[in-house]
């Protein structure tokens, strides 16, 4: 064994059992939730001195982490930055954050809506840029939800629809509104449509933002984690057939969780 | 497809497609560009950067501490048809957990242990055969430590490059601050690493973050010390061939990154 490193060696311990690579997961847990880390860390082979610098580096974890997804996912409204003096990612270094990063399970469902919220609170009171501008910000928010929550989905007996999926109804067409924006082009009142966009993303990370309609958006409602697809094909009067496959492609694009086979 | 050239070390940068103009009226500036995410699909100018540059594979493949999926390896193979990549990185790193219930969404080292050890050197052997292309391997700092090591980073490293036949990507900000955070200058923490391995050298900046209260990487330009460690490095590894400013984010700027090219190319007296 090499020496030349002493103050990050030292001997396993004899007496524990577990795996290196469950030991590892379990300094990935403490890490990532800030409650563990308040706890204790005697279940870790941890000094309260490296204690310590892993408390400040899982809040660094934590920042770094939303200050990216913010950037990621509310870019559009980003462009207005200038104008507007804000952007979404300021709100990990204002005050609120710091009380955030006390509690926060990073990566979780409950986190990213609370740091949603808060950036979309810190983008709203400003000078508009345009009326679609609030919708714009409530696009942006079920986007992030996506890119922030990295939590795995839990085995299920019935469909449900994925931990972050989440359907928004707009008054102006969005889809169009974001194609504009990026070719700085005008955005007029020809924009005014209402459409239902659902936000999904993948085991893999993929984010998906779909238009939904007719028996999609119907069967999608109705998969509420407490129905089966019998009686989800006898809520919505439709073939029991429509409805498999349409929960089949609404799975494959994470907005619902199946049963396996 | 253009290729890094033999015998030469080439100069780059990371893609960063929202300087794709700037980077490709960049002239002979810069040897390559590193991939850190797949183009998106409306990227319009990614297929002039690849008719430009070559491109070497940099993508998150997945941790190689656990066996990749099926649809990871096959993700792998996809990336380096389209990259034609002369070597293929991956990172020593495991942050998410088996269950992947939880991610650090960064990077994180190992344990230093026999079993971490096997684990990475299965792994990689898998990536490597499924790609086809040779696997370079980045060294990940810690910013604390845990009472279970059995070895040190340095042997760790070794004794996996020894056994597999891999190559080394030296990420010199990591080193940087691996030593500094035990105690020690950086060409003193490198005394026992395998040099002679390094293929691919990463510099960057560093800066203090509040977290930490302390330095940590950031994406700007390398500043001498980097930068000296690089020839120190250079001197002694007589099978690099590229190194890359390593930066990559939507706030980077066309200065910072032509600024750290031109600083790394005269620091190797290449200008």
């Amino acid at each position: 064994m090499t020496t030349n490193y002493a103050p990050l060696l030292t001997m396993p311990k004899p007496e524990s059992s577990k795996s290196d690579r469950d030991l590892q997961d379990e300094v990935i847990r403490y890490l990532a939730d800030a409650r563990a880390r308040k706890k204790s860390s005697a279940e870790l082979p941890l000094s309260p001195e490296q204690a310590q610098k892993a408390e400040k580096f899982g809040r660094f974890l934590a920042r770094r982490y939303y200050r990216d997804r913010l950037a990621r996912s509310f870019r559009y409204s980003r462009m207005f930055s200038s104008a507007i003096g804000r952007t979404a990612e300021q709100v990990v270094d204002g005050e609120f954050f710091q009380d955030f990063l006390n509690e926060c399970v990073m990566g979780s469902l409950e986190a990213a809506q609370r740091v949603g919220q808060m950036a979309v609170m810190h983008m709203s009171n400003v000078l508009e840029p345009g009326v679609w501008w609030e919708e714009l910000l409530a696009y942006e928010q079920a986007f992030f939800l996506q890119a922030a929550t990295a939590e795995a989905e839990s085995r299920t007996d019935i469909p449900r629809r994925g931990r972050s999926a989440v359907s928004c109804a707009f008054r102006w067409n969005l889809p169009e509104i974001l194609t504009r924006l990026k070719s700085a082009q005008n955005i007029g009142n020809d924009l005014k449509k209402d459409v239902l966009l659902l936000f999904s993303r993948t085991a893999g990370g993929n984010i998906y933002v779909v238009e939904m309609e007719g028996s999609s958006e119907l069967i999608w409602r109705h998969t509420d984690g407490a129905r089966n697809v019998d009686q989800i094909a006898s809520a919505v009067s439709l073939p029991v057939k429509t409805v498999q496959d349409t929960l089949q492609a609404l799975s494959q694009i994470g907005a619902v969780v199946l049963p396996p086979r | 497809m253009p290729s890094i050239l033999e015998g030469r070390i080439s100069i780059g940068a990371f893609y960063n497609p929202h300087l794709a103009g700037e980077l490709l009226r960049a002239g002979d500036l810069i040897g390559h560009l590193a991939m850190a995410d797949p183009p998106a699909s409306d990227d319009a100018a990614f297929p002039y950067i690849r008719d430009r540059f070559p491109l070497l594979l940099h993508d998150y493949l997945g941790q190689l501490s656990d066996p990749l999926s099926p649809h990871a390896l096959d993700r792998a193979r996809q990336l380096q048809d389209l990259y034609r990549s002369p070597w293929v990185a991956e990172h020593f790193q495991c942050l998410h957990t088996q269950d992947h219930e939880r991610t650090l969404d960064y990077v994180f080292p190992p344990l230093y242990t026999e079993e971490f050890l096997q684990r990475f050197e299965a792994n990689a052997r898998v990536l490597r055969d499924t790609v086809g292309a040779p696997l370079v391997m980045e060294n990940i700092p810690g910013f604390f430590s845990l009472e279970h090591a059995q070895m040190s980073e340095a042997e760790f490293l070794r004794r996996f490059f020894d056994d597999t036949g891999c190559g080394f990507l030296l990420d010199l900000p990591h080193v940087w601050l691996a030593a500094h955070y035990s105690g020690i200058g950086a060409q003193e923490y490198l005394k026992d690493f395998p040099l002679e391995k390094v293929v691919e050298l990463h510099v960057a900046g560093v800066e203090l973050d509040r977290d930490l209260e302390g330095p940590w990487i950031a994406p700007t330009a390398p500043p001498g010390d980097i930068l000296d460690l690089a020839l120190w490095v250079a001197e002694r590894a007589p099978k690099l061939r590229a190194v890359t400013f390593d930066a990559f984010s939507p706030s980077l700027t066309e200065e910072t990154v032509l600024r750290s090219v031109v600083a790394t190319r005269r620091a190797f007296g290449l200008n």
